[in-house]
């Protein structure tokens, strides 16, 4: 009969009920979404990676003779040494014509150990047969037996495209760490056969890229020695432990990211619906105080009292956890579909789904009974006899508004009502203060994406990136015959040589694989820039600049000193940090191209030259055939990719944004709802005085504009905080957001706290509207 | 004097489930200005339902209520609202005081919708409460807020008091103190005044004495000389 009772309660305050269970729904659909794809992301990158061979260590190398890598797997802890050839090259797809870059991996037909790919298909049977990577064939609608026009050093090849594979050390598949996002299409991974291999490059039997496998229970930094030694003599150039590599390191991240967002985000939600519900108990039993008593009085336990309220936050949690389970499973598709587009792996495993469930009703219903107990609690101490008749009011122990006595002067006596209601309670309007801060933080993060996006752009490709064309250089060359070769072309009118290292950076006992950039002295296509400041730096010439990334993981401030290591360099080489920038994307360190390469003890030289050009079309016609370029970089394709990519995103946000809006608009609602059953008869009276509606309300709003101006100020440091912990969750060495977000972040937090409070203090109108005053002044107090 | 209040054949039903009950059965009566009117019957009577559809806070069924001669039964909300901001002022039996504003700030919380109202302070001193108003009502007792509240219904300088049992909640004495300033403000202010209540004792204070019972006025009783409340036991 009391669950009757309950059921029918519920569903008289069925509005206020429904807020507390959108709380408790977001939060479990964050729960469920977030953990089942977490999970999902993460069994099967693990799976990917043991069922093929993830190698752990990957080196570059000039050439290494592929039998030479037998040798490697007599040290202590190689397990398997394979060699293979990497090229970058263009290539021109059937569909359009376009020219793309395309990354060939020569792959042992018999079966690698290492890095086995999963093909569908038919594989290699012919020498010019190419496997491309899904995305790629998708991207283009390739299918098999289309021709891939292969351009290297001025000759063009034909590949037939037979089959498609995944390769687990592609994953996450971008042309470098640089670069904001994959692009499918304008960039393509080609296996072929080291036989195909030999013949673009003239050099059978040899690699450029060796990968390495460890015997359990050996580590990198215990082999790293031995492989720099034997290595050093076939060129090497870079050497990375498997937790650096690209692929593995943004998936890493990824699914530490989800995971750290799953044990937090949904917590906070049930404890605010939790909160909420505490409140609105603690209000039903102070009205329900003589049917306490009675039921008291006829003898039911003080179990039984508790158990029946208890219920009420058992059906919210209930409802609360089915709706976001629900909503959590799709949202979850949407994590995989999102997954599926950004990463190269076979299916995504689903098998924790009725787990996380399970967990999540669990979280619910724990949730909703537990805010239901707190407010409970005051049933326990009711004596029947004194429940049956009505609570005196609480005295007025303290009034701060009365003590300043400017007040008086400035506000009205329904100013001054306001006021005390805000501190008549305090524990609710700090509640409300709290929400209000936690949904302006939501909707500020969740509203600064675009203009972060945006910022990030226009700082790196209108800012820093002065340039519209660069071209990757197949190997380093002088740079004055690099820049000279430029300006040859006759579409180009300004050109500057860039060179890029990849070394590793020491500061005491950290270290950190970074990208060495050099720059011309007065460059005029590349700044160093901070991103914050605005501030333009030259390149130094006796010290480097760092990211403050960068400088971050090595915990270097300006004036210390770090150690560069190279494969190029016989020893670690000192040189002081001159300065720290804040930097969103880019190398990371930063220097006149002349003095690094004195420092890296080579003649000035470019890996690749940054240009600008009045004729694009001529200038990737006449690169077509070069022996020195495999690609054209240019900055307003890869811009138009890149905002169409961030479509998706964009929109993700957007569901945040007013899921953020509501939440702030559940809190206020709520509590408001509880303030209004409060102050019923206050405010019945003050329309017997002869009020308005919209003076009654008035009231109430004041008091909640209060409130939620409080809560956005607060919600100020809030929302750096939050992004500072978002930064510490998406940045790599070569990505960071921004620090500071854009005005717009913060308008679209104000915008949509006003809306959360304006949309309750409407709401709270027409129940006002509807009050009957006789009635209401009928009861006792 | 001139008619303030004129009612014809007013009846207020409830529908309650299937029962409809009739609280008013058709109620005929004029109020002049400056009277101080009783309106006597037991519980169920009617005549707390007579007092709020002339107050406007309830609407009846039937019939008109004629305030200056305007129909207010037939007023709009914003029109109801208006005539009970300017013209009408409450006093109820529990008081109903704002309980987070002091008694100086219930009294001007009234005081600041008149366009002519009585200063605060100056019905602090008529009720005796000069040095409580910066006291809560939790800070006083019954009778010092039923003051508070008189207070605050007469700060608007209404023409009409409206008064819902307003002794019913206090002890002999108190209740003394709060008629005797009704009937103050009735004398010293010259506005009309009418009480509601199911204590035949009250009758012997009124100009006139209306006895309702099952929603009619039973009869009408005039007191040529009324007593002062002091006189009056009960």
């Amino acid at each position: 009969m009391l669950f009757r009772k309950a059921v029918r309660a519920i569903w008289a305050n069925k509005r206020s009920y429904l807020a507390c269970m959108f709380l408790i729904a977001i939060g479990v659909l964050m729960f469920t979404a977030m953990n089942t794809a977490g999970a999902g992301l993460a069994s099967s990158a693990l799976g990917f990676y043991r069922d093929y061979g993830m190698s752990d260590i990957f080196a570059r190398v000039d050439a290494i003779p592929v039998g030479m890598t037998e040798r490697l797997t007599e040290a202590d802890g190689i397990e398997a040494a394979e060699a293979r050839y990497i090229l970058e090259v263009m290539a021109e797809t059937p569909d359009e014509g376009e020219t793309v870059t395309m990354r060939l991996i020569s792959a042992d037909p018999r079966g690698s150990v290492i890095n086995r790919l999963l093909i569908e298909g038919s594989e290699w049977s012919a020498p010019g047969d190419i496997i491309l990577n899904p995305a790629f064939v998708k991207a283009h609608g390739l299918v098999p037996g289309d021709e891939i026009r292969v351009i290297y050093k001025g000759r063009t090849f034909i590949f037939t495209f037979c089959a498609t594979a995944l390769s687990p050390e592609n994953i996450y598949v971008t042309k470098n760490a640089t670069d904001l996002l994959p692009d499918n299409s304008g960039f393509g991974i080609g296996y072929i056969t080291p036989d195909s291999m030999a013949s673009l490059t003239n050099a059978g039997g040899v690699g450029n890229s060796v990968v390495l496998t460890l015997t359990e229970g050996y580590t990198f930094d215990e082999v790293k020695v031995f492989l720099e030694d034997a290595l050093t003599p076939y060129g090497l150039k870079e050497l990375i432990d498997k937790k650096d590599h690209l692929s593995y390191s943004f998936v890493d991240l990824e699914i530490s990211g989800i995971r750290s967002m799953a044990a937090s985000l949904p917590m906070i939600f049930v404890l605010i619906a939790a909160i909420v519900l505490y409140l609105m108990m603690k209000r039903v039993i102070e009205q329900e105080r003589t049917q306490i008593g009675v039921l008291r009085a006829f003898g039911y336990s003080r179990l039984q009292i508790v158990a029946h309220y208890m219920c009420y936050g058992a059906v919210t949690g209930v409802a609360g956890g089915v709706a976001g389970s629900i909503m959590g499973y799709f949202l979850a598709e949407f994590y995989f579909y999102m997954f599926m587009e950004y990463f190269q792996m076979p299916a995504l495993s689903e098998e924790s789904r009725p787990l996380y469930f399970v967990v999540g009703m669990l979280l619910a219903v724990s949730g909703g009974m537990l805010g239901a107990f707190m407010g409970a609690l005051k049933s326990i101490r009711l004596i029947p006899a004194e429940a049956m008749r009505p609570e005196n009011p609480p005295p007025i122990k303290y009034d701060p508004v009365g003590k300043i006595k400017v007040l008086r002067y400035v506000l009205t006596s329904r100013g001054s009502m306001a006021l005390r209601s805000i501190t008549r309670n305090w524990m609710r309007s700090g509640f409300v203060v709290i929400g209000v801060m936690f949904s302006f933080g939501l909707l500020c993060i969740s509203g600064s994406f675009n203009g972060l996006i945006d910022k990030i752009m226009f700082s790196q490709y209108t800012y820093v990136q002065r340039y519209g064309v660069k071209l990757p250089l197949v190997r380093p060359l002088p740079y004055d015959t690099a820049v000279e070769s430029a300006y040859a072309i006759d579409a180009v009118y300004l050109a500057e040589g860039l060179l890029e290292m990849p070394a590793e950076i020491r500061h005491k006992h950290l270290r950190e694989g970074s990208l060495l950039t050099g720059i011309q002295a007065s460059s005029s296509l590349y700044r160093i820039c901070d991103t914050v400041t605005m501030v333009e730096y030259p390149p130094p010439a006796d010290s480097v600049i760092l990211s403050n990334t960068l400088a971050d993981n090595l915990n270097v401030v300006a004036g210390d000193t770090v150690y560069i290591a190279s494969p190029l360099l016989d020893e670690d080489v000192p040189i002081i940090v001159s300065r720290v920038i804040e930097q969103n994307m880019g190398g990371g360190c930063y220097m006149e191209i002349g003095a690094l390469s004195d420092l890296l003890q080579i003649p000035k030289t470019a890996t690749s030259i940054i240009l600008n050009t009045d004729d694009l079309p001529y200038l990737k016609d006449y690169l077509r055939d070069s022996i020195y370029v495999p690609s054209v970089d240019d900055k307003d394709s890869t811009l138009t990719k890149l905002r169409d990519m961030m479509g998706i995103y964009s929109s993700m946000y957007l569901v945040l944004q007013v899921m953020s809006a509501l939440v702030g608009f559940a809190i206020i609602y709520n509590t408001s709802t509880i303030s209004l059953a409060e102050r019923k008869r206050e405010y019945a009276t003050l329309r017997v005085i002869g009020l308005t509606v919209d003076e009654i309300s008035g009231i109430m709003n004041f008091e909640y504009w209060i409130l939620g101006f409080l809560g956005m100020i607060l919600g100020v440091p809030f929302v750096q905080y939050l992004n500072m912990g978002m930064n510490a969750m998406m940045e790599t060495t070569s990505f960071s957001m921004p620090s500071v977000l854009p005005v717009s972040a913060y308008a679209s937090g104000v915008a949509g706290s006003a809306a959360a409070i304006l949309l309750s203090g409407w709401s709270a109108k027409r129940r006002i509207r509807k009050f009957d005053m006789v009635e209401v002044l009928k009861e006792r107090e | 004097m001139d008619k303030i209040l004129e009612i014809n054949n007013l009846t207020k039903e409830y529908i309650m489930g299937e029962v409809t009950v009739h609280a008013l059965r058709g109620v005929s009566i004029a109020i002049y200005e400056g009277e101080f009117v009783v309106i006597l019957g037991p519980s169920g009577s009617g005549k707390s339902t007579l007092l709020n559809i002339i107050g406007g806070i309830d609407a009846p069924t039937s019939g008109d209520v004629l305030f200056h001669g305007k129909n207010i039964s037939r007023a709009s909300e914003k029109e109801l609202t208006l005539f009970r901001r300017g013209a009408v002022g409450f006093v109820f039996q529990f008081y109903n005081l704002i309980p987070n504003l002091t008694a100086r700030e219930n009294i001007a919380l009234a005081s600041e919708l008149a366009d002519d109202p009585i200063p605060a302070d100056r019905l602090l001193e008529d009720i005796g409460l000069s040095d409580r108003g910066d006291h809560f009502p939790s800070q006083l007792s019954g009778g010092q807020q039923q003051r508070v509240a008189i207070a605050r219904a007469v700060g608007k300088n209404p023409s009409l008091l409206l008064c819902d049992e307003p002794t019913g909640a206090l002890d002999l004495q108190t209740g003394i103190q709060v008629l005797r300033i009704l009937k103050d403000f009735n004398q010293n202010y010259k506005k009309t005044v009418m009480i509601i209540t199911h204590n035949a004792g009250f009758g012997k204070i009124g100009d006139r004495v209306f006895h309702v019972r099952d929603g009619l006025i039973d009869s009408i009783q005039v007191n040529e000389n009324p007593l002062a409340p002091e006189e009056v036991s009960w």
